[in-house]
């Protein structure tokens, strides 16, 4: 929630006149930058003239200095603010410095959008930092992979600082996270100093500072950034949790109550089912014809296919037909082995009403890309009746998988963007 | 959310129940062919191979 801040004073810059508003940064403010002119004044001494800077661009800030804000539970105040630039390619970061009267100093980046809110610490890593995307570090029980390593230098100041930031002064840093949470070690040409951040989700800013709804634009994924998954998300994995169990018992059920009766196995030689009249099976006793009847072909071809009219009759009289082709090619092209194609096909059919039923199978073929005189391979004939499908559930138990892992997928591919950004930048 | 997903499923499995028990979208319609006339499908017979290799 937003305070007023009372110690609100105010001085005019020695250099140019114009009003510079104090916010009592307390007693370690070492310098304060007009934001007018740009000149860096000395809080140590009478704001006596430490630097001075000519066509300074302030940059866009979504907070300005003497904003106030509540972060965690502290009342802060936004009393200056320190501009990075990257060395290695443009882009810039804010990191405002803010005071608390009673908890000190602390730092909120702002950077592409996203917050991170950050303050000095003593603590150091456990063992060396090694320069290495992933490599890991130890602070405090919490491991850090490194994630990026870069030189910045600063490109704007303005406000009070505890510190003598002056333009180009250059920063190296070495960055390790544990989502949300990111340790920074960052070395200048006169100490080194390290860092814990969290990063802070717009809702928490838009609170703490009152902040517009059009202020939420983050671009990209930030290094901090924890994923945290949507509701669509959340409700698949309930849902999965549920329905794997429940699609894989109703699968179970289907193959087990839908596996069918065998009633009739033959094979048929070529020379009779390829003959102009084809040949007729043996009969075969279907008894449920409210259930399917899968039918099973199969042919040894190699390199060659098949054309087969089925004509399944009933007292001599024809009551369902139907045509299937069976065709395999295989080779080894390319230094590489290829085949097209299946030696067996199967089909679901009904019959109108219980009794003896027979097939009547006709067919002609061809060989290579032109031949067309059929391969003399012996047909496989199978026949089952009261046969159910399962590839309804086989579909159901696929999706309820899916859905129980949409949360580890997501945070996979969340997580492969944020690395691949960093992996990017250290490409260039 | 997770209510509006759970009800997606449910009228999912509930649909793949139905679909199954009454053989819907597995059956091979049946083509008039009653005497050895050459194939109802016609020119799609015997396409052979298709492969165009690497």
């Amino acid at each position: 929630m937003a305070t007023d801040y009372k110690q609100i004073k105010s001085i005019n810059c020695t250099q140019c006149g114009a009003p510079v508003s104090i916010y009592g940064g307390g007693r370690r403010i070492q310098t304060i930058t007009c934001g007018y002119c740009g000149t860096t004044l000395d809080a140590k001494k009478e704001y006596a003239v430490l630097k001075r800077y000519i066509d300074v661009q302030r940059p866009y800030m979504p907070l300005k200095i003497g904003q106030t804000g509540t972060i965690k539970g502290v009342d802060f105040t936004i009393i200056g603010v320190v501009e990075y630039t990257t060395i290695d390619d443009p882009s810039s970061w804010l990191e405002y410095q803010i005071y608390s009267p009673t908890h000190g100093y602390a730092w909120l980046e702002y950077d592409q959008g996203h917050f991170i809110f950050s303050h000095k610490v003593r603590d150091m890593p456990e063992g060396p930092v090694i320069k290495l995307a992933r490599s890991q570090f130890k602070v405090r029980e919490r491991t850090y992979k490194v994630i990026d390593y870069y030189s910045a230098r600063v490109s704007y100041v303005e406000g009070e600082l505890t510190w003598r930031a002056e333009k180009n002064d250059v920063v190296n840093l070495i960055e390790g996270i544990a989502p949300p949470y990111a340790y920074s070690l960052e070395k200048t040409a006169t100490e080194q100093e390290y860092s814990v951040s969290e990063y802070l989700p717009f809702e928490v800013m838009k609170q703490a500072f009152d902040m517009p709804e059009s202020y939420r634009k983050p671009r990209g994924i930030h290094a901090a950034q924890p994923y945290i998954p949507s509701g669509f998300i959340k409700g698949l994995v309930v849902a999965g949790k549920f329905f794997v169990p429940v699609s894989i018992v109703l699968l179970l059920l289907a193959l087990i109550m839908g596996s069918g009766n065998r009633v009739l196995r033959t094979a048929l030689s070529a020379q009779d089912y390829l003959q102009e009249d084809g040949v007729l099976t043996q009969q075969f006793q279907i008894t449920k014809p409210e259930r399917l009847v899968k039918l099973n072909l199969s042919l040894n071809l190699s390199n060659a296919w098949t054309w087969l009219d089925i004509v399944v009759e009933k007292d001599q009289s024809p009551v369902f037909s139907l045509a299937k082709q069976i065709s395999y090619y295989h080779g080894y092209e390319g230094g590489e082995s290829w085949s097209e194609g299946s030696r067996s096909v199967s089909t679901y059919f009904k019959v109108p009403e219980a009794g003896e039923y027979s097939m009547r199978v006709f067919a002609e073929g061809g060989t290579g890309e032109r031949g067309n005189k059929a391969q003399q391979k012996t047909l496989y004939i199978s026949i089952k009746e009261g046969v159910i499908v399962s590839r309804y559930f086989i579909a159901m138990v696929i999706v309820s998988l899916l859905a129980l892992s949409s949360l580890a997928i997501r945070r996979f591919s969340f997580e492969s963007r944020r690395w691949s950004a960093y992996s990017e930048d250290d490409d260039d | 959310m997770t209510r509006l997903v759970f009800i997606l499923f449910t009228v999912l499995t509930i649909g793949a129940i139905y679909v199954t028990v009454n053989d819907m979208g597995v059956m091979e319609p049946s083509i008039k062919k009653s005497s050895r006339e050459g194939s109802a499908h016609g020119g799609l017979r015997g396409v052979g191979r298709t492969h165009t290799g690497k």
